[in-house]
């Protein structure tokens, strides 16, 4: 049986004050924050879509400055397979301007290991968190299963970041951080219950799969995403700083490997006849089957920050590998 | 808004008892057409014709069920007395009147509608497909304009290589209420298949009438032309398939009817995937990929396949049952060696 109908919904941008980790984590906390959404519409957390956020500023990496925030979702969707039962998850960005030395990291496999750094922004998820304790330890939110970091951006003083966009939904989190100059890139991380296997088997208890992903470090979020085999988001590259995408394997910490399945090429052509926009699902692949992107579809090129909207009605927001003036591979997350 | 769930059924294999000429190609497809049993063994409801074999006539359909109602023309063009020419069959329901036809023959030159994008060399000894919408009666299938007295059709492509290039000796024939498959294997060493797709197989998702006929459809067919499925069909680079089309004569075609006209647009995959036999998850659940359908030119999108969904890799006409429940039927390339497949949901 297929999850409950996932909607998302976009938070305002937010300009970063400064190109550093600390910076982008006070722009993900501000806009995780938000009392309204970027359509103006009002936003109240642990309500509808809206994820319940907090921060870290007092850690013993870099006292008075923001080193994780980190949040947890609405949960207003039943469980499928065990009536009540969510399994209750946290969504982690992280990172310092000194080197962390205890981070849990993410691996897969076993020997490629997301390398801790200075000044870096890293991503993780829970599953069945406790109350948070310290980014900076094996376990953050104290227990429960958590994926490790993972690189979740290409580095601050490579890329000159200073944008940050977010959409949520009821069960997972995307973050795309932008950047103006000298091109307009993005990286994206997130995550959450963002898969749907479409069947009680091989799901969590709560006929769910939870993970992360990013779209890793060591290049921008690749503008034929859909195609490409590096450096996009919803797949794992198995190696160390290069994208990622693990699925824990239900009822266990041990992580699984998504892969997107297929190879497409959409232009800003791909319309219908009648000039409609069409919304390709998409399944990534793994060990517990084939499942699909939770309203997260393949759209026509386009970029970051555009609404998709028909007959004055909002459709969706899109995602894309560049967020202004230049089309390309793009996704759509629909309300 | 979605069409409603194709359900699709497998016909008993039919052994082509001769790879002499296409009419024993066409003996299998009307065997296969008429079986009163699926291949599961479950009852099949048929429809008739009042006189097989006669034209002009007007089909009695059954009230439920999935089953094409099927007839033969063995009056026009034959070599011998009651050899088969042609078959046609129309489903139980439907909008725009849809009915398929194969035809070929042995003898003399190949007259009819010739396929309206691309004209493929008429030739004895070939099998040929097509597609007709609003259409009446049978006439006869070497009418220049339609076999179906009026109304719109695709002309015919080929869709099978006859003997003695490569000996037809085996059918699969799957169906549902709006789509018709047949697959012929044309080799029993190396199980190489060729065949077609048609019917409303095409889901445009729009009630647009500029992407769906009137009845929210698009009626199309696949024909793999004469060359051989490989067995990477759904992958990068493959040709010589279904959903696929080749301007080039013999070749695969693929096109749907343009919405509220006779005229056809070409279609291609939307995609391309490259699943294997360890494409299923770790209790052995088979995956269900959508399957998307674009434009061949333009990047356009044309719309979604009907319950034909990518999934692990498999020999074709086989069943997919989970705990004793049935689920599907495999569509592969191949008889005997797994290969890229679509399941074709019960």
């Amino acid at each position: 049986m297929a999850l409950p109908t996932s909607n998302w919904r976009k938070l305002a941008p937010v300009v970063l004050a400064a190109n550093n980790v600390n910076a982008a984590l006070d722009a993900i906390y501000a806009a995780g924050t938000a009392l309204t959404y970027a359509d103006g519409s009002a936003r109240t957390p642990g309500t509808d879509c809206a994820w319940t956020w907090n921060r870290d500023t007092a850690n013993a990496l870099q006292v008075g400055a923001t080193t994780a925030a980190y949040c947890t979702p609405p949960t207003v969707f039943p469980a499928v397979t065990n009536p009540g039962v969510v399994i209750p998850q946290a969504m982690l960005w992280c990172g310092s301007t000194v080197l962390p030395t205890a981070t849990l990291r993410y691996a897969f496999p076993a020997a490629q290991i997301d390398a801790r750094a200075a000044g870096m922004l890293y991503v993780g998820q829970c599953k069945n968190p406790g109350a948070y304790s310290d980014w900076n330890s094996a376990t953050p939110f104290t227990s429960g299963q958590f994926t490790g970091c993972a690189n979740a951006v290409v580095a601050f003083a490579t890329a000159t970041w200073n944008l940050l966009y977010m959409w949520e939904s009821q069960e997972g989190i995307i973050v795309a951080l932008g950047r103006t100059f000298p091109q307009i890139n993005t990286s994206w991380s997130g995550g959450g219950a963002i898969l749907d296997l479409g069947t009680a088997s091989n799901a969590e208890t709560d006929g769910r799969l939870y993970g992360v992903f990013t779209s890793g470090l060591n290049n921008y979020c690749s503008g034929s995403f859909w195609s490409s085999t590096t450096d996009i988001p919803f797949n794992e590259g198995s190696t160390a700083g290069r994208e990622r995408f693990g699925i824990f394997q239900p009822g266990t910490a041990t992580i699984a490997a998504y892969n997107r399945f297929g190879v497409y090429s959409p232009t800003n052509t791909l319309l219908s006849r009648g000039g409609e926009v069409p919304l390709i699902p998409i399944s990534c692949f793994g060990l517990m089957g084939a499942a699909r992107l939770r309203e997260i579809w393949l759209v026509r090129d386009a970029f970051t920050n555009q609404n998709f909207t028909n007959g004055g009605l909002a459709v969706g927001y899109i995602v894309g590998a560049f967020f202004a003036t230049t089309a390309v591979d793009a996704a759509v997350l629909t309300v | 808004m979605a069409l409603p769930a194709l359900q699709w059924r497998m016909l008993p294999p039919v052994v082509v008892t001769s790879t002499a000429q296409p009419s024993f190609i066409l003996d299998a497809i009307y065997t296969a057409g008429t079986s009163a049993v699926y291949a599961d063994g479950s009852a099949r409801v048929l429809g008739n014709y009042a006189i097989p074999g006669n034209a002009g006539q007007v089909p009695t359909l059954p009230a439920s069920g999935f089953a094409w109602t099927w007839n033969y023309d063995a009056t026009t063009k034959s070599t011998f007395a009651g050899e088969k020419t042609a078959c046609y069959a129309v489903p139980a329901s439907g909008a725009l009147n849809q009915q398929v036809i194969f035809m070929g023959i042995n003898s003399a030159a190949v007259v009819g509608a010739t396929w309206k994008q691309f004209i493929d060399t008429r030739a004895v000894q070939y099998l040929y497909g097509g597609l007709a919408k609003n259409s009446g009666v049978y006439t006869a299938f070497d009418n220049a304009l339609t076999p179906f007295t009026v109304g719109d059709f695709t002309g015919f492509a080929m869709c099978a290589n006859t003997a003695p290039v490569a000996g037809i000796t085996l059918l699969y024939m799957w169906e549902s209420a709006e789509a018709v498959i047949v697959q012929f294997r044309n080799s029993a060493t190396n199980g190489q298949t060729v065949g077609a797709i048609a019917g409303a197989f095409i889901d445009p998702l729009s009630v647009n009438l500029a992407n769906a006929e009137t009845d929210g459809r698009l009626y199309g067919i696949s024909a793999t032309g004469v060359v051989i499925m490989p067995g990477t069909w759904l992958g990068t680079g493959a040709s010589g398939c279904f959903l696929f089309h080749s301007n080039s004569v013999t070749d695969p075609h693929f096109g749907t009817f343009t919405p509220g006209l006779g005229t056809i647009a070409l279609a291609a995959r939307g995609q391309t995937f490259t699943p294997t036999s360890g494409f299923s998850s770790r209790n052995g659940d088979l995956p269900e990929i959508p399957y998307q359908i674009n434009a061949l030119t333009g990047g356009g999108y044309f719309g979604q396949l009907r319950q034909m969904f990518v999934t692990r890799d498999s020999l074709t006409g086989i069943a997919w049952e989970a705990l004793g429940v049935q689920k599907g039927y495999l569509l592969g390339a191949s008889t005997v060696a797994a290969t890229d497949a679509m399941l074709l949901t019960y």
